[in-house]
């Protein structure tokens, strides 16, 4: 058994200094307010110790040789040594809140800040959820280690070896109670109490699984009811929760266990510490307030022993955590700004490949050799099949992504040499899923040009001919979007995108497949405003439907990561090649009508 | 406290033997803690004089002996009782939430149609927690606070009344303390809960959209936005745990100034010899012991009150009518096909009609497509079908038989429909597909798979129709996911189909894919389509065209295009396209 504590203790303690060492520049910055917290948690202990002491004082010396001088000086000591527990227990404890909030604030807030400046790559890598559970999860285990925890190690220790110490000094034969009460006390919270929490966690999962099925029961409903399916669902989740049930019913006398023997221990140590007293005042040994002072002493060992407990079971966990967190702090963004990047330009929207290779891995490589040259105004289409890159290229130009060899040159200069946000801000894309945040309609058109006037989005959408949708809303301009608001279909939202984009007055302007949601009325209506948007800019589009690509100044046909045609749609319908089996099988009802 | 109690007796009433017995366990193991006080205070008064005087020791033996009994007694009192008291409301928990799962799975559509997914969930899992905790330790705790501070009160009166009153004098003003705290404390941690909650909408916002974000380049912008949050949460945390650390100081006080008092006024009292020493130490041990309720005073205050509102919410949905109420019907014939729609209005409010005084039928056999603008009604008609609302006024006939006639179960099991947004659930391929006919044999499973032509697909997987999908089917295409649903509704054989707007959100090459499989899967069952391409809606015989909950016009593609405008325009916008590309090629090559 004690090897065992033995072992787990010496493990805790590594990785606690290893996680001590990566979260010590937050706790270094507050180094001044920890200083005083431990200053106000020695006070307490002091104190705490200090008190069956004082009342030992009082009987023995005040009370016993009835000496009511002497136990008023007691008592007043005793008061103000109260006072003194009261102001340091409530000033450590505020300020352990403090630097514990403090610290879970600051984390929080560069793991957010960091995460903004990460690359495209990280989010291919890592889903939304993982990224998710590190600033919820993983950071509310440390809260749970720093508020419980902050002061546990030093305080308590220093609290168990100053009880021991009082009841030696009182008195060394009485103290052989030690002896019984030590090696049980440790058994029961080290062994009893890891063991509880391990079960615990276990049961926890159980429980998560009851939840995740019953999550997906939920939206999943409708099918659900339309298959007349409910009765086979109640008896599977009777299963989960049997299960669960089952599960607890193991674990709740352990629980049950422990506090019986922290009880029984308690109270054989109250009856022990009387027989050994009883012997003791026999032969004028020891005097009555001696024996007063141990019954309050034995029994205040127990505290803080559980909270060493409760803090090695802790610090596992928080471990893991902390590896989690800082192993999202220490990802590095892979798209950089060079030191002397250009900060002051204005984009011509020439746009120009020369020779650009692009792969995730080597094995795979997505563009193989890209060049071309888009002139500014031109309207640049890219069709190809899904895997053919033309996505690709379309986030080099965004700079999403840099290129694994050759150059992407924005008016005859190499990307890499603009600075990144200038540079996107003279650009703007439009994506195929239309992304809604919630707050008004006006703070979601205006969210790509924060602070853009009422005047200038409502001009941007008469231009765009959606004024007339939007003051059609509940609220127009002002209907909250987003989770909580309105009902508004993928097309509209589409078209709010459009807007978005628009407002930036972009010198190049990516589409993304980015009218696939809307429906016929809604994109001849949209195409008319795109002819006006891609006036005087480069525009590149991904699309599936002709009209939208017929118009473009050149087409460029994908395959295979290469450019395998380009022209004008006149010219190469006129080639018959790759471009007219692309149309024929991308064009509902195109060639099974003329079968 | 009883409000919970009585809102759920039902599920308490099995295991009340048990709930008994916790309570008695738990009265037995507090009337054997005092005991203890008045051995010690023997033990003082009497015994160690006596043990002094005539040097016998026997009699410090049973006194030390009789403490330490009394200890494995309230030990082994105190198991039974957390043993009696866990498996009552694990038990009770577990009950309701069967009965909670039961009553969702036949709740009504208009129930979905307003409820929250989140919210449904917050009652099912930290609501019912609540409950648990009430039933695991909030009952004990209320009843041991009330019992434990009455019997000190009347063991510390009996002993030295002045002395008691004098301690006793302070307790009222503590327990307001607390309790002015307790509630303080149970608004902070609802402030915290809200802007934690917030916190994680606006990162989970942020996640999603973060292509958006750095398209735009408005990272500091949504610095800014969250740097507000996370300010707010730390600010509702510092609040929570500052009350915290206000709370515990003054509870430690208590039970310091009750040690002072009894030993200044008690103290007095011996030397003037009205008291013994014996009752003075016994004091000491009495002060301790009534620490423990005041020290759970304020969490218990909050947690009775916050079950209070979880099982109201719990409740709210247990007393709620569902689908079973309505299943009157016992028609379970099988189907034959022929539906009539005489005079049927619709509306989700009373005063906004959906659907308006529909009149039409559709023959057994027949292919019916609905056509409309957003709005106009079409999935509010064919969601009267399988009878997930009813119509607030006239009949819908299947088979000449009124619906509310036909057994609900097998009316829906001979409707089989494919939804726009393919949902599957986290189970097999192969369970995805026998979905609606769990006993369905592998054979069966495969074949409708093949009639899908989602087979060849299957049997690439490394684990075949045992591949597990993942939540929501991520990792499969929409095309994929569509194929397994189509599958799906195969296999239950349906009767009658519906298939709402299922190919819109496909790409036009997946779409043209997935129609000769419709078409194989519409084959002699009466099938209702609601589409928008025009492609899509030549699948059927005739066409309804629905405009605003009136029915515009119902006629063959043909007729339509000869009469109805709105039918005509989209026609002619969604086929100009590929017209003119013909004559583009035309004109080029001539």
């Amino acid at each position: 058994m004690s090897n065992n504590i033995k072992q787990a203790a010496k493990n805790s303690d590594k990785s606690a200094l290893k996680l001590l060492s990566r979260l010590f520049p937050y706790i270094k910055t507050n180094s001044g307010g920890i200083a005083v917290m431990y200053f106000f948690s020695l006070a307490n202990v002091a104190a705490t110790i200090a008190l069956p002491f004082l009342i030992q004082k009082g009987i023995d010396y005040g009370i016993a040789p009835k000496n009511i001088d002497y136990l008023i000086k007691i008592s007043v000591i005793t008061a103000v040594v109260l006072t003194l527990q009261f102001f340091s227990f409530r000033y450590q404890g505020k300020l352990m809140m403090k630097i514990g909030n403090v610290i879970l604030y600051s984390i929080r807030r560069d793991l957010f800040n960091h995460i903004q400046r990460l690359s495209f790559r990280f989010f291919d890598k890592n889903k939304t959820g993982n990224i998710m559970t590190r600033l919820t999860v993983d950071v509310q285990v440390l809260e749970e280690l720093l508020m419980t925890g902050l002061d546990t190690v030093l305080v308590d220790v220093i609290m168990i070896v100053g009880i021991i110490g009082a009841m030696l000094l009182l008195d060394l034969k009485l103290s052989l109670v030690l002896l019984f009460v030590l090696p049980l006390l440790v058994m029961i919270v080290f062994g009893l109490q890891s063991k509880i929490v391990r079960a615990a966690r276990g049961i926890q999962g159980r429980l998560s699984s009851v939840n995740a099925f019953l999550n997906e029961s939920l939206s999943g409903v409708m099918v659900t009811r339309s298959f007349a399916r409910e009765e086979r669902n109640i008896q599977l989740f009777e299963n989960y929760n049997r299960s669960y049930y089952q599960n607890t019913r193991r674990f709740y006398p352990l629980h049950a266990y422990f506090w019986q023997s922290v009880i029984m221990l308690n109270t054989a140590s109250t009856g022990l510490v009387i027989i050994g007293g009883g012997l003791l005042i026999k032969n004028g040994q020891v005097t009555l307030g001696v024996v007063a002072a141990f019954l309050t002493y034995v029994t205040q060992l127990f505290q803080p022993m559980q909270k060493i407990s409760n803090m090695l079971n802790q610090l596992s966990r928080a471990y893991a955590s902390c590896e989690r967190i800082f192993a999202v702090l220490d990802e590095k963004p892979d798209i950089v700004e060079v030191d002397d990047a250009l900060k002051d330009f204005k984009l011509t929207g020439d746009v120009s490949f020369r020779d650009v290779k692009f792969h995730y891995n080597p094995e795979e490589p997505i563009l193989k050799g890209i060049s071309f040259d888009a002139k500014a105004g031109e309207t640049v289409a890219i069709v190809g099949h899904t895997g053919s890159g033309k996505s690709t290229i379309v986030h080099l130009i965004s700079r999403f992504y840099d290129v694994t060899d050759g150059a992407v040159l924005i008016g005859s200069r190499d990307i890499r040499n603009y600075g990144i946000a200038e540079y996107r801000r003279q650009t703007a894309v439009v994506m195929q899923e239309p992304q809604i945040f919630s707050g008004s309609v006006y703070d979601n058109i205006s969210f790509s040009v924060p602070g853009a006037t009422h005047d200038e989005v409502i001009s941007v959408c008469k231009v765009l001919g959606i004024h007339d949708m939007i003051t059609g809303f509940p609220q127009g301009y002002d209907t909250p979007m987003g989770e909580r608001g309105a009902n508004i279909s993928i097309g509209q939202k589409q078209l709010l995108a459009f807007a978005r984009a628009m407002l930036r007055n972009p010198r190049i302007l990516i589409l993304d497949e980015a009218s696939a949601y809307l429906d016929t009325r809604t994109e001849t209506m949209v195409q008319a405003a795109l002819s006006k948007i891609m006036e005087g800019r480069t525009t590149f589009v991904i699309a599936h439907r002709l009209s939208t690509i017929r118009n473009a100044d050149t087409i460029y046909v994908l395959d295979q990561g290469n450019i395998a045609e380009s022209g004008t749609h006149a010219q190469l319908v006129n080639r018959n090649g790759i471009y007219m089996s692309f149309l024929k099988q991308n064009l509902p009802g195109f060639d099974s009508d003329s079968d | 406290m009883f409000k919970i109690l009585k809102t759920f007796a039902v599920y308490s009433r099995p295991y009340r033997k048990v709930f008994v017995l916790a309570n008695t366990c738990m009265v037995i193991m507090d009337f054997t803690s005092y005991l203890v006080p008045v051995l010690i205070k023997y033990a003082t008064d009497t015994v160690f004089d006596r043990v002094t005087e005539t040097g016998d020791i026997k009699i410090l033996y049973i006194v030390g002996s009789a403490i330490i009994i009394s200890g494995i007694v309230r030990g082994l009192l105190s198991h039974f009782m957390i043993r009696s008291y866990w498996f009552v409301s694990e038990s009770v928990v577990k009950d309701i939430r069967n009965s909670l799962y039961e009553k969702l799975q036949h709740l009504g559509a208009s129930f979905y149609a307003k409820a929250r997914t989140g919210d449904l969930m917050s009652r099912l899992t930290t609501d019912i927690q609540l409950i648990r905790n009430f039933y695991a330790f909030g009952v004990e705790h209320r009843l041991r606070i009330v019992l434990i501070s009455v019997t000190i009160l009347i063991i510390m009166l009996y002993q030295n009344w002045r002395l008691a009153l004098v301690v006793y004098i302070f307790l009222p003003i503590v327990y307001l303390v607390i309790v002015y705290f307790s509630n303080k404390l149970q608004k902070a941690v609802m402030r915290k809960h809200e802007s934690a909650g917030e916190l994680n909408s606006t990162l989970q916002e942020n996640l999603t959209g973060i292509r958006i974000v750095k398209a735009f380049a408005v990272e500091s912008e949504q610095k800014k936005i969250f740097e507000k949050s996370n300010r707010t949460l730390f600010d509702a945390d510092l609040a929570v745990t500052t009350l915290q650390a206000h709370l515990n100081p003054l509870l430690q006080l208590t039970g310091g100034v009750g040690t002072l008092v009894i030993l200044i006024y008690g103290g007095y009292q011996v030397i003037h010899g009205s008291m013994t020493l014996g009752t003075l130490i016994g004091f000491m041990t009495y002060i301790m012991i009534i620490r423990f309720p005041l020290f759970i005073l304020a969490f218990n205050t909050s947690l009775v009150s916050l079950a209070e509102g979880a099982s109201k919410r719990i409740n709210e949905i247990l007393v709620l009518k569902d689908q079973r109420e309505s299943d009157k019907g016992t028609v379970a014939d099988t189907i034959k096909g022929k539906l009539e729609f005489k005079n049927v209005t619709f509306g989700y409010d009373d005063d906004q009609p959906v659907l308006r005084d529909l009149s039409f039928s559709i023959n057994s056999g027949e292919k019916v497509a609905l056509f409309g603008l957003n709005g106009s009604g079409k999935s509010s008609l064919i969601s009267l079908i399988p009878r997930f609302y009813c119509p607030s006024n006239g009949q819908i006939l299947l088979d000449s038989i009124p619906l509310p006639q036909w057994s609900l179960e097998a009316l829906r099991l001979q409707i089989g429909t494919v939804l726009q947004e393919t949902f599957l659930f986290s189970m097999t391929i192969g369970e995805n597909i026998a979905f609606g006919r769990p006993d369905a044999s592998l054979q069966e499973i495969k074949k409708a798979a093949s009639r899908a032509q989602i087979d060849q697909f299957i049997e690439l997987l490394p684990d075949g129709y045992g591949t597990y999908v993942g939540e929501s089917g991520s990792g499969l295409s929409g095309g994929q996911r569509q194929r397994i649903a189509i599958a799906r509704a195969l296999l239950q054989n349906p009767r009658i189909l519906i298939l709402d707007d299922c190919t819109s959100s496909l790409d036009p090459q997946t779409e043209r894919n997935i129609q000769n499989e419709l078409r194989s899967l519409m084959e002699g069952r009466t099938t209702l389509i609601i589409a928008q391409r025009i492609s899509t809606l030549r699948l059927a015989d005739r066409i309804i065209v629905l405009d605003r909950g009136m029915i515009q016009d119902f006629d063959s593609h043909d007729n339509l295009l000869k009469k109805n405008e709105l039918y005509k325009a989209t026609y002619e916008t969604q086929m100009v396209c590929s017209e003119s590309i013909i004559e583009d090629s035309l004109s080029m090559r001539s």
